[in-house]
């Protein structure tokens, strides 16, 4: 089956240009490298850019690196480990560092999924398919975007190889597409393995849609069920680990979560008036569904994912949400084309650009529409438009300094961080490759308020506590890596004597300068006892160096 | 065999055509980065995923479209390397040479089951 170059091809390519140009090209301030982590605006996303590191770093993700797991050795590898080799691979292939090559990653692949679901919706409809596309790229618009801006990329990749799986289960007839399902299915499994669940909702909705047609034939199933086993075999190896880690310390409970608490999450209002065609397509699909069209399922079925918060699946049902925009974009599409098919019949192929031209410029952001002032996004009717987030939360000086200690201290210093804006995502300090402490911001605070300098501060040891922090004792065993190692119960959290550390960070600037003001006072102390040497500094970041560990390192006093 | 293999030159043309699109569309999204850094980057998507991609779905040549295993197919094989990667890794293959060593093993597989297990019916 060849492909010649018509209008249709010459219109997609133009509109995955313009899906580039607005998604990963404004996220990434339209260049592929830079000098610091650019655009991450959480933790999350420094906690992914930093496990990615320790696996170029150590080879393998057979165990976490010590810095992440808080300093405990030999915890397994237990996060889906796609989305981390694809990040290094990439970043080997062309050059780039880990931190700019894994975000790209996730990016680019997002652009990937619009296109390979245009391909599905195709399959139905092209003058829908080529409606829906616009709409697709609302995955770059507030709050859908927040998805990629504060690091849910596993879930974002996720949910591109989710809608990989949707392509492949439609080519169910055809012969041998069950290694094309197993592909793509145990792709979703390895790099988000909640996703799975919600990739057999599809299945479940597909195939029963198709029985009740009676339209589903005998090979189409046996290529199906093959696909998923195949797939539940190549994944066996991390499954074990996964239900040994989050299974267990995530375990499923029903529960309702109307409301994504502490997020800004995405809820069909968010649509704005994009709500409307899109609730037309809905009602269309459902009146018309004597014969299933697979893109129609994948949006009914990921609408139900996205409501499964109701049903105690809450933070990953809202994280299917930020692919709504992709998944529900077909209803858009059947919605516009319904009412716009008249115009397209008289004016021809001609009212299908125009309409076209109108909806990229309506989701650019080049103009708010309509043009009313808005306060809050949800007051007002208005179509939701892309817009990238500029620099993020990272910092040349900051990145200066954490990169100097992962070069330049010994592999088993242990670093104290003083108080920081920017390190209450304390995922990012992961980047030091070096196992750290740092001040609670509230115990600080409390003894600034003292007028108090002292030798021990209320102090935490950050690390990723997300799943389970297990040890690996045998094939099927596991142990939690704390209990295995008898900590005391001040490990995690608890007054530290400051002594005890190798380095200490020092920020030198922050949005409350009296904060910083007393890291500098701190120093300064600490640099009187003669027991500290400053080994680095920049404009906002000064790293000492103790060198009598264990012993008198700072002068105690009240001020 | 030969016609076989003849039959792709067409094909290879069209993902040339594929490879030169990609590297045009990031040269404009990333207007501001250096034509090496977009050209290496559209180089390394055409080497890690979009070659593999077309190679794994070859087999599926004469039924499904170019255009559907180039996208589909670049997904699949990038959902292959990553899984490949991690296996390799823990087997003791440090994951600083599998850009190198895995695109070809996934290209070699796919042209091997084109070659070894022809589809014979022609539905979907």
């Amino acid at each position: 089956m060849g492909m010649k170059i018509n209008s249709e091809f010459t219109v997609v390519a133009v509109l995955v240009g313009v899906a580039l140009f607005l998604g990963p090209g404004s996220f990434l301030g339209h260049k592929l490298g830079h000098d610091f982590p650019y655009g991450y605006g959480a933790s999350d996303a420094f906690q992914h850019q930093t496990r990615a590191e320790a696996i170029k770093d150590m080879g393998n993700f057979r165990y976490e690196a010590p810095y992440i797991s808080s300093s405990f050795e030999g915890v397994v590898g237990r996060y889906p480990p796609v989305l981390y080799h694809l990040g290094v691979i990439f970043s080997a292939a062309s050059g780039m560092e880990v931190y700019d090559g894994i975000y790209a990653i996730v990016l680019l692949f997002g652009v990937l999924g619009i296109l390979v679901f245009y391909c599905l919706v195709r399959q139905f409809n092209k003058a829908v398919a080529l409606l829906s596309l616009p709409i697709s790229m609302l995955i770059f618009s507030f709050p859908s975007s927040i998805g990629m801006y504060w690091g849910h990329w596993p879930s974002i990749l996720g949910q591109v190889f989710l809608i990989c799986f949707f392509w492949a289960v439609s080519k169910g007839s055809v012969s041998g597409s069950w290694t094309l399902i197993a592909m793509a299915f145990a792709s979703v499994m390895l790099t988000h393995t909640s996703e799975a669940i919600f990739g057999l909702v599809f299945l479940a909705m597909y195939v029963g849609w198709k029985m009740l047609s009676k339209s589903i034939a005998k090979e189409e199933m046996k290529n199906i069920i093959s696909g998923v086993l195949i797939a539940g075999i190549v994944s066996a190896y991390y499954l074990v680990i996964f239900m040994n880690t989050w299974a267990k310390a995530q375990p499923y409970q029903f529960g309702i979560e109307p409301v994504w608490n502490g997020n800004p999450g995405f809820y069909l209002t968010s649509f704005g008036l994009v709500l409307l065609p899109l609730l037309i397509g809905a009602a269309i699909g459902i009146l018309k569904a004597k014969e299933p069209q697979i893109a129609m399922v994948a949006g009914f079925s990921m609408l139900v994912a996205g409501f499964m918060n109701y049903a105690g699946f809450n933070v990953r049902s809202f994280q299917i949400r930020f692919f709504w925009p992709v998944y529900l974009s077909v209803f858009v599409g059947v919605g516009l084309y319904v009412v716009l098919r008249p115009a397209v019949k008289r004016a021809g192929h001609a009212a299908l650009i125009v309409v076209l031209a109108g909806l990229v410029f309506a989701v650019s952001g080049i103009e708010e529409w309509p043009i009313v002032s808005q306060k809050e996004s949800h007051t007002i009717p208005s179509i939701p438009s892309i817009k990238g987030y500029g620099q993020g939360m990272m910092d040349g000086g900051h990145w200066e300094s954490l990169r100097w200690i992962s070069q330049n201290t010994e592999k088993d210093a242990k670093i104290y961080f003083f108080y920081g804006d920017i390190y209450g995502n304390d995922a990012l300090l992961r980047n030091t490759k070096r196992v750290h402490y740092q001040a609670d911001p509230e115990g600080f605070v409390k003894k600034l308020q003292e007028h108090t300098i002292s030798r021990e501060y209320l102090s935490e040891l950050p690390g990723d506590s997300g799943g389970r922090v297990a040890i690996r004792t045998g094939w099927f065993s596991f142990e939690d890596a704390a209990k295995e190692k008898d900590v005391p119960p001040d490990f995690f959290f608890g007054e530290k004597d400051i002594c005890t550390f190798d380095y200490f960070v020092f920020d030198r600037t922050s949005r409350q300068q009296v904060l910083a003001e007393y890291n500098l006072l701190i120093a300064s102390e600490i640099q009187r006892s003669n027991a500290s040497i400053q080994v680095f500094a920049n404009d906002v970041v000064i790293i000492m160096k103790n060198t009598k560990k264990g012993g008198e390192c700072i002068y105690e006093r009240t001020f | 065999m030969k016609e076989r293999f003849d039959s792709l030159k067409e094909e290879l043309q069209w993902v040339a055509l594929a490879a030169a699109l990609i590297f045009a569309l990031m040269q404009v999204a990333f207007y501001k980065g250096s034509i090496l850094e977009n050209l290496r980057s559209a180089l390394s998507l055409l080497w890690l995923f979009v070659l593999p991609g077309y190679a794994i779905t070859l087999r599926w040549k004469e039924h499904i479209s170019l255009f559907e295993r180039l996208a589909a197919g670049s997904l699949l094989a990038a959902g292959m390397m990553g899984i490949a990667s991690y296996y390799s890794g823990l087997m003791g293959l440090h994951v600083q040479f599998h850009a190198m060593v895995l695109p070809p093993m996934i290209m070699i597989a796919g042209i091997w089951s084109w070659i070894k297990w022809p589809l014979k019916d022609s539905q979907g």
